[in-house]
């Protein structure tokens, strides 16, 4: 009676599905299957014991919570390159601020920002503001094209920007999908970019 | 059913008219019925018949009952057993996938795994049947009757001759 019952065991058993450390990246909410842990430093689902907490290993410097502080994209030209900035907002961060400016002389200049960030973590959102860095210019949307991996989520701004002027841009949590607060983190990259429109 | 042949030749009169007939037999020269469900015993004192006799309708469908439950349950785990399967095929891997653990993994993820545990007990529960119709089909198995008959055989003679009369108790 016992080997009959070991084979319906096994045979059942065969069909359960089974899913090795390291093969999937965290889900929404650090999601990850059964018996495995999001890994924070590395945004991969581990087994428990190998996973870590969440860390910003491209730093984010402090204070850029307001406009006297925030963070110089640096030097763009009427038509720039697209520049990368790397960067986080650790729990307890709620702000982060980007200063540019529009160089004099450029003609119907536009800003293209694209952020991207983690699914894994809480959302954010990138706002394009005036040199008080309140003022609201142009909030994020979806970007036409989808991100390129489904482990990350990119918001992008597409606006007219003025020959001369300052501005600045917000990177700040939208409260959605912090874990009930247990993941009020990400990691993202912004990329700046002035063009024409 | 008891089904008698005939009586060995030996027996002679008082098998009640089974003799002279080619007769299947066993070892010790006793008639056997063609399908092994009787044999009969002769002699002179007593005539023993040993049958065994058929399964009731009602003991051959509560086996077929058995049996065939226990086949639909099985085939019941088999189907959840393929579709777990299949589901856990969707999400099992070994490889890295370069995909998040989406909300829609985590319900294929889920429902295979109850899926595969249905199966289980469907397994469990149509085996148990299987094995219990077998049980059943020994345990229930109709004993060996044995029927003892005593010929009572008396000659008398009569004008120009005798009368023979023959009489059985059983």
């Amino acid at each position: 009676m016992r080997t009959p019952a070991l084979l319906l065991a096994v045979l059942a058993a065969a069909c359960r599905p089974d899913v090795a450390y390291g093969t999937y990246e965290c889900g929404p909410e650090v999601a990850c299957p059964e018996g495995q842990q999001c890994d924070e430093a590395t945004d991969l689902c581990v087994a428990p014991a190998n996973a870590g907490p969440f860390t910003c290993p491209d730093g984010d410097p402090e204070p850029d919570n307001d406009a006297s502080t925030a963070q110089p994209v640096g030097a763009l030209t009427c038509v720039s390159t697209a520049r990368q900035l790397k960067s986080c907002l650790e729990g307890g961060d709620k702000l982060d601020m980007y200063s540019f400016a529009v160089p004099a002389g450029c003609a119907t200049s536009a800003l293209t920002a694209v952020l991207d960030s983690s699914i894994a973590y809480e959302e954010l959102k990138v706002t394009l503001t005036g040199p008080d860095g309140t003022t609201v210019i142009a909030a994020d949307r979806d970007c036409a094209s989808p991100s390129p991996k489904d482990s990350r989520v990119t918001r992008c701004i597409t606006a007219p920007v003025t020959a001369g002027a300052g501005y600045i841009l917000r990177v700040e949590p939208t409260g959605s999908g912090d874990c009930g607060g247990t993941c009020a983190f990400n990691r993202y990259a912004l990329t700046v970019q002035l063009g024409t429109h | 059913m008891i089904t008698l042949v005939g009586a060995p030749a030996v027996a002679g009169a008082g098998a009640g008219g089974m003799a002279g007939n080619a007769t299947p037999t066993d070892d010790l020269g006793n008639a056997k019925s063609d399908d092994g469900t009787a044999t009969v015993q002769v002699n002179s004192e007593q005539i023993v018949i040993k049958s065994t006799p058929d399964r009731t309708p009602k003991n051959i469908a509560i086996l077929a009952g058995l049996a065939g439950a226990g086949a639909l349950v099985g085939g019941l785990g088999l189907y959840y057993h393929l579709d777990a399967r299949d589901l856990s095929g969707k999400v099992s891997t070994a490889d890295f996938t370069n995909r998040p653990w989406t909300p829609a993994l985590q319900a294929t993820y889920d429902k295979a795994n109850h899926e595969a545990t249905y199966a289980t007990v469907a397994y469990s529960i149509g085996g148990a049947l299987l094995i219990g119709a077998a049980v059943a089909l020994i345990v229930t198995a109709p004993s060996e009757e044995t029927t003892i008959i005593h010929p009572h055989v008396g000659a008398a003679p009569t004008r120009g001759g005798a009368a023979l009369s023959a009489e059985w108790t059983f």
